[in-house]
């Protein structure tokens, strides 16, 4: 037996097996996201929406025009002209399609939070607030087609799953932690019962649309919000790797709106 | 000289035409050397070395150079002798060199001068090494010895493939580093055998017809083509200078293997378990036979074998078991009219089993192999071989339990023939090597009509899903009590006929030419150039029994059906889920919203009348291909020692949907860019061929099956719409079998009576669409092409070492990595609206021209960024296509022993990483088999969650297959054998409904973080007694018995979190514990597990409906739940 051969080929292999670990050794995949939890945004919902009309998704709807300047953004740039009480033109927000049928919600200026910072006139950084403020929501609208529409549902969007127990420590409960409170015109109603006129259920979503998005905060308001109001979520909640998170939003909300124009007698 | 060029400038051209249209791949090998003059060490030039073989008609020679070095290419596989001649020299021998299939092995000689005083006259040289030194391709060679002696449970050749590293079984075939099976070239003596449509193995062949096999894992050079993962290269047996042939039947009989345990839902009422016992067997019996016709001039091979296989399963009923509420496990819920149910502390109801409710199903199949083989050497420089197989067969039986037979009673006629021819020359002294080979490959199957026990003909009733839980005795009847208070309920409930059918007809003419030029130019070269020429057709018919595949929305009745009331109101309808039509050619003036249940041969549109009979909406397409590769390479060998083989390829793909119905606008594609460089370096550091140290990397294109365009490019479409139940007249299963919606249903949903197709109304089919929101197509006519696509392919690269440390016995160790570059998908950049077929996140946005006549006509499509419609909110967001990823790493540690000295071995281990969001070519968790075409990149709502382990990821893999020949009399021999294999198991995912793909579509969690299975250990043993009982004649006796430890690990699970309930993704959510499957119940781990799982919402906004069957045993495709049991398998031959 060459000896020469034994050490050249012992050599050789231990370059291939410590290649071979080098390579294989790192795994990209399944890593929890530890970067520290922000609210990307907060929007009203229309909680009698329903998504039974599927895969349909309006061709040329205003507003969200492709390609999609801003990919990888919860915020689409929008040329919503009036939006974001006249801050811009260019209102980098959530994206509403067309009114164009009873699957899509009519969106208004009250329904979205969040904006854009304009950099250098055609670059926009999406910008992360302190504070959020909704304004002129209606928590009723009925639109063209007679289909009505119900804003009861505040959703704050967080940037990743967060620990269940700072907002939602029963799943089977909809009752948040004392770190978390909700005032209606200065009053607190968090911890609202079953049998008041009125009850807000507070829940941790963690189901989320895209892979920069997260789980979310809702709180809903059963059956409607008051109109002409004022309501002032505020607390504290964490991440599951223990980072705390303040939140502060606030809805005002104005009268309902009835678009819908009766037929003319015949 | 000039003879011979001249010989040559007619030789080639005709060879040329004769295959022109041409496949191709390696069946032989190749032996280099040095000669060497034994007393000074100088190389010997001019000696005449001479290659023999019982696998070699005649002789090959060569003469050695200046430099004593000397090649013989283009030798079939076999055992040889070399002799080196030159006067002033004793002849030098060199014997026992295994030949393999594309191995260039190393035999150097030296040679003793007359004048050295000896007592032999021949100089025998030791053994021969058995390392290919000519290459860096990772596999191995399944010799016909191995085949013969190695127990193997699947009778069919592929199979002997698991024995490679890193390669394992997957639904479709055999997975190799990675990838998926349909991404493989099969090859049967040189001939492409894959499937047109799908890529997958085309041909079966017993092991018995078998010569070895040549197992490519990867990284092979540019003569070898339409492949973006592994080769399996075979190569059929050959006659010889003596008759050979042998008489054999192998019979493994179902009665000494056990059951395994019944598969059921939790809570359903109706669960089978195979039931061998009953009387199922496989089975073979055949004859092989062959000879010269004349010696070393023409030898023939053939053979014939039937081979029939029975499968027996039994399906029975059970009944939940009834409690008093209040007590532990006693639980009320949904199902039940009356009382309670008892479930285990695990969460699974406590079922009986009602005697007398057994029913035995039974699948099998009848195929009959035939082959044959003629090798004709015209002369030392010139040979011919001509190869034929087919394999008529069929399949037949009920294949599923959840339903009447009639649903999933089949029996289908198919068959697949081979035929190729091949010619191999040699010129100017053998220095140039010109190959030719032609071949056809054609496939059909046929669905035949089967009037099924319950009077339901198979092929002409339109099927059922009753959907919604249901009593079980709304469809058969039950013994008197045994399902009291609704303790017998299913789901999903299949009635009436098979559903989907298909009728495919493929060809496959293909062939090669090839040149090898063989020089020296500071050191050896083997440059080789070729063309590949590969010409593929996919025709099918495609429709479904009855017209449409349908489905009951909403019906829930716990009490015997009543037609009069059960169907009505709220959302009770019937569903036509899938029904075929076509969108006409726009000059047929017909526009595009309306379809055509066919098209006539001029392309006109037919309405063949559902209504009036049973004549379904069939979907016709013709599809072709020419898939043609070029490729120049060079093996440049320096010093002997160091050898570099560089190359390139170039492949063409032009696919056309040739139907008629297909658009004008999208019927074809063609990629003509698919430069594929290849290179490796193989250092031989014994300088004696007996080891070397290699590395690779290349860049390998996968060749798109037909059914992308079928599919895709066709104007293919379905229908969906919606009827109100009431309007359908008696659909109640127990009095009307043959119920067909299409037929009797009277009232599109939302309309008024009268208002929809069907008998009593004037429209037709091909105006459903005018009838409004009840019925609408439910995909886009065809799916354009991003202009500037790209082919798919991997990269592989490697290295590794290996060295004969005793005579034929080579260990090793190999690391192989591969990653996906491009990859062909159609994607949806609008939620679903259009579909386009594009690179996912390479591909530029393009508008396609607007036209009137087309359907996307100025549409712009994206395939780097889309819209996706939040579903839980409403609003839309925007996101990047996310680029497809499959990566896979292993190193492998081998041992293989070549068959000497009465015994051989393949061992090996493995430890491999395969991750990404892109599996391949099929959806492994529900078996969706659309290459190119899978829901994986459709919709970017697909998408969250899917990056992890994929699951082909096993991460380790043992692997040990041997035989020993023990000599217990000069007349007979013993051979035991064992072919063990350990697998870690698959990885788990918890999945939900995607609101518009539906279940197992969404990933609630992401991928694989439910853990891993247990791992898969089978032992597999054999003996055979060989007793030469006269003369040339031995019989033979054999006994192989497969999962000697009779283990029955889970093989797969319940993935589905909830079948019900659509649900978005719990982006990036993690889970303290990865390893929740292994628990004895694994939704309450997985629950405990995951901080976020108890939170989830259906995209409602509702706590969804869990599954409670998730993590439990449930057959996939071509997946059984549990490992197969026990069994025996006795064999008998006769050779000579």
């Amino acid at each position: 037996m060459n000896t020469c051969n034994w050490t050249r080929g012992g050599i050789g292999l231990a370059v291939a097996v410590l290649a071979a670990m080098t390579v294989t050794g790192c795994d990209p995949y399944l890593a929890a996201n530890t970067s520290p939890p922000v609210v990307l945004g907060v929007t009203m919902v229309d909680t009698t929406y329903r998504t039974w009309i599927l895969g349909v998704l309006p061709q040329d709807w205003v507003g969200c025009p492709k390609p999609f300047p801003e990919p990888d953004q919860a915020w689409a740039d929008a040329n919503f002209a009036g939006l974001c009480g006249g801050f811009t033109s260019v209102c980098p927000v959530l994206c509403y399609p067309t009114r164009t049928g009873p699957a899509y919600a009519p969106f208004f200026t009250g329904n979205v939070g969040g904006s854009y910072k304009q950099d250098n006139g055609l670059n926009f950084t999406y910008q992360v607030l302190p504070a959020y403020t909704l304004s002129d929501v209606p928590p009723s609208y009925r639109d063209p087609d007679k289909v009505t529409f119900v804003y009861n549902q505040i959703l704050v969007l967080f940037n990743k799953t967060m620990d269940p127990q700072s907002i939602q420590p029963d799943p089977l409960a909809s009752v948040p932690p004392s770190t978390i409170q909700l005032f209606e015109n200065g009053v607190d109603v968090t911890n609202a019962v079953i049998g008041t006129t009125r009850r807000f259920n507070f829940l941790y979503v963690p189901n989320s649309d895209t892979t920069y998005t997260g789980a979310s905060l809702t709180v809903t308001g059963a059956p409607t919000l008051n109109i002409n109001s004022t309501y002032h979520l505020v607390g504290t909640v964490k991440d599951q790797q223990g980072n705390s998170l303040a939140i502060d939003v606030t809805v005002n909300t104005g009268p309902n709106l009835d678009k819908w124009v009766p037929p003319p007698a015949p | 000289m000039r003879k011979k060029l001249l010989r040559l400038l007619w030789v080639a051209p005709v060879a040329m035409l004769l295959f022109a249209g041409s496949a191709a791949a390696q069946s032989t090998g190749t032996i280099v050397g040095v000669v060497n003059d034994a007393a000074t060490g100088k190389p010997v030039a001019g000696a005449l070395v001479i290659a023999t073989s019982k696998a070699l008609q005649g002789e090959q020679t060569a003469v050695t150079d200046s430099r004593g070095q000397y090649t013989i290419s283009a030798l079939p596989p076999g055992d040889y002798r070399l002799t080196a001649q030159l006067q002033g020299f004793k002849p030098a021998e060199r014997s026992d060199i295994r030949l393999r299939v594309d191995f260039t092995l190393r035999a150097n000689l030296a040679m003793v001068p007359e004048s050295v005083q000896m007592d032999e006259q021949v100089v025998k040289t030791g053994t021969a090494p058995a390392v290919n030194i000519g290459s860096a391709e990772a596999g191995t060679i399944v010799s016909k010895e191995y085949l013969a002696a190695v127990p193997l449970a699947s009778r069919s050749y592929e199979q002997a493939a698991v024995i490679a590293p890193t390669a394992q079984r997957d639904a479709y075939g055999i997975s190799f580093a990675g990838a998926s099976s349909p991404e493989n070239n099969y090859i049967i003596d040189g001939l492409r055998v894959s499937d047109p449509g799908f890529g997958t193995l085309g041909t079966n062949l017993l092991t018995n017809f078998v010569d070895q096999l040549d197992v490519k894992v990867g990284s092979f050079m540019p003569e070898y083509g339409y492949s973006s993962a592994g080769i399996i290269n075979t190569v059929t047996k050959s006659g010889g200078n003596e008759f050979h042939g042998s008489i054999w039947g192998n019979i493994t009989p179902g009665l000494f293997t056990p059951s395994t345990p019944a598969i059921f839902l939790n809570g359903q009422a109706i669960a089978s378990q195979s039931t061998p016992y009953k009387g199922s067997y496989a089975s073979d019996f055949g004859f092989e036979l062959g000879g010269p016709i004349v010696k070393d001039k023409i030898w023939f091979y053939a053979g014939f074998a039937p081979q029939m296989n029975y499968d027996v399963r039994t399906k029975y009923v059970q009944s939940r078991t009834a409690c008093t509420p209040g007590t532990a496990g006693c639980i009320t819920g949904s199902g039940q009219t009356a009382g309670a149910w008892q479930q285990d502390a695990y969460g699974q109801y406590i079922m009986k089993p009602i005697g007398g409710t057994e029913e035995t199903l039974a699948t099998g199949f009848n195929r009959y192999f035939a082959i044959a083989k003629l090798t004709w050497l015209i002369n030392e420089n010139n040979n011919i071989f001509a190869s034929f197989n087919t394999q008529p067969t069929n399949a037949y039986g009920v294949v599923g339990t959840n339903g009447y037979t009639s649903a999933s009673n089949v029996n289908t006629d198919s068959n697949t023939t081979n035929v190729t021819l091949n010619y191999t020359g040699k010129f100017l002294d053998k220095h140039l090597l010109v190959e030719a080979r032609g071949g056809w490959y054609n496939s059909s199957a046929t669905p035949n009509n089967v009037v099924a026990a319950n009077g339901v003909n198979t092929l002409q009733t339109s099927t059922v899903q009753w959907r919604s839980t249901q009593q079980l005795a709304n469809f058969i009847d039950l013994p008197n009590g045994a399902c009291a208070f609704g303790a017998c309920v299913v789901q999903n409930f299949l009635t009436g006929g098979t559903g989907y059918t298909e009728s495919p007809k493929n060809n496959r003419f293909a062939g090669n030419v090839s040149a090898t030029g063989l020089f020296d130019l500071v050191g050896q070269h083997q440059l080789k150039a070729g063309v590949q020429i590969d010409y593929g057709t996919y025709d099918k018919v495609a429709y479904y029994t009855g017209g449409a595949y349908t489905r009951t929305i909403g019906l829930t009745t716990l009490n015997a059906f009543n037609p009069n009331t059960d169907g009505a109101g709220g959302n009770n309808s019937t569903q036509i889920y899938r029904m075929f039509g076509v969108f006409p050619p726009p000059s047929l003036g017909l526009g595009n919203t309306n379809f055509c249940t066919s098209l006539d041969a001029n392309g006109n549109c037919v309405n063949l009348g559902y209504q009036s009979g049973n004549y379904p909406g069939q979907s016709i397409q013709n599809n072709n291909t020419w898939s043609n590769g070029y490729y120049i390479q060079d093996s440049w060998t320096i010093a002997n020692v160091l050898t570099l083989n560089f190359g390139v390829r170039l492949d063409t793909q032009n696919i056309k949907n040739a139907t008629a119905s297909a658009s004008p606008f999208g019927n074809s594609l063609a990629i003509t860019n698919e430069w594929a460089p290849r290179v490796q370096a193989i250092w031989d550091f014994t300088g004696t061929g007996r080891g070397k140290i290699q590395a690779n990397w290349g860049m390998y294109f996968e060749a798109i099956p037909l059914d992308m365009s079928a599919r895709a490019f066709g104007s293919e479409s379905q229908i969906q719409g919606y009827y109100e139940t009431t309007s359908c007249g008696n659909f109640d299963p127990k009095t009307n079998k043959n119920w067909n919606p299409l037929q009797t249903c009277t009232n599109v949903y939302g309309l008024g009576i009268g208002q929809g197709p069907g008998n009593n109304n004037t429209g037709n089919v091909r105006d459903l669409v005018d009838y409004g929101p009840g019925f609408t197509p439910n995909a886009t006519s065809f799916s354009p092409v991003a202009p500037d696509l790209k082919g798919s392919y991997t990269q592989q690269f490697g290295g590794g070492i290996q060295y004969e440390i005793l005579q034929d016995l080579t260990v090793g160790v190999d690391y192989l990595g591969r990653r996906m570059g491009n990859v062909i998908e159609d994607m949806s950049s609008d939620d679903g609206a259009t579909y386009f077929i594009a690179n996912p996140s390479v591909s530029k946005p393009w508008t396609v021209e607007a036209n009137p006549n087309n359907p996307v006509g100025g549409l712009t499509f994206n395939p780097q960024s889309a819209a996706g419609l939040s579903l839980g909110t409403g609003t839309v967001y925007t996101v990047n296509w996310p680029k497809p990823e499959r990566s896979y790493d292993s190193v492998s540690f081998t041992v293989n022993k070549l068959f000497s000295k009465k015994w051989l071995a393949q061992a090996s281990y493995t430890w491999s990483s395969l991750r990404g969001n892109y599996p391949g070519l099929f959806r492994p968790e529900n078996g969706q088999l659309d290459p190119n075409i899978t829901s994986e990149y459709d919709l970017v709502s697909l998408l969250g969650n899917k990056t992890g382990p994929l699951v082909g990821n096993r991460t380790n893999q043992i692997k040990l297959a041997a035989s020993y020949n023990a000599t217990l009399s000069p007349d007979v021999t013993l051979v035991p054998s064992v072919n063990f294999q350990a697998l870690s198991g698959l990885p788990v995912s918890a999945t939900a409904v995607h609101a518009l793909y539906g279940a197992g579509e969404s990933y609630l969690l992401p991928r694989g973080m439910a853990g891993n299975l247990d791992w898969t250990i089978q032992l597999d043993a054999g003996a055979k007694v060989l007793w030469a009982i006269s003369g040339p004649y031995t019989l033979q006796f054999s006994l192989d018995i497969f999962n000697l430890l009779n283990s029955q690990t889970v093989q797969w699970v319940d993935m589905n979190y909830t079948l019900t309930d659509s649900m978005t993704p719990m982006q990036n959510a993690q889970c303290s514990n990865k390893n929740s499957i292994s628990q004895k119940d694994p939704l309450a781990a997985l629950t405990a597990n995951c901080p976020d799982l108890p939170y989830a919402r259906t995209i409602q906004g509702r706590r969804p409906t869990i599954n409670l069957n998730y993590g439990r045993p449930a057959n996939a495709t071509g997946l059984a739940a549990y490992q197969t049991p026990i069994s025996a398998r006795f064999g008998v031959a006769l050779s000579f």
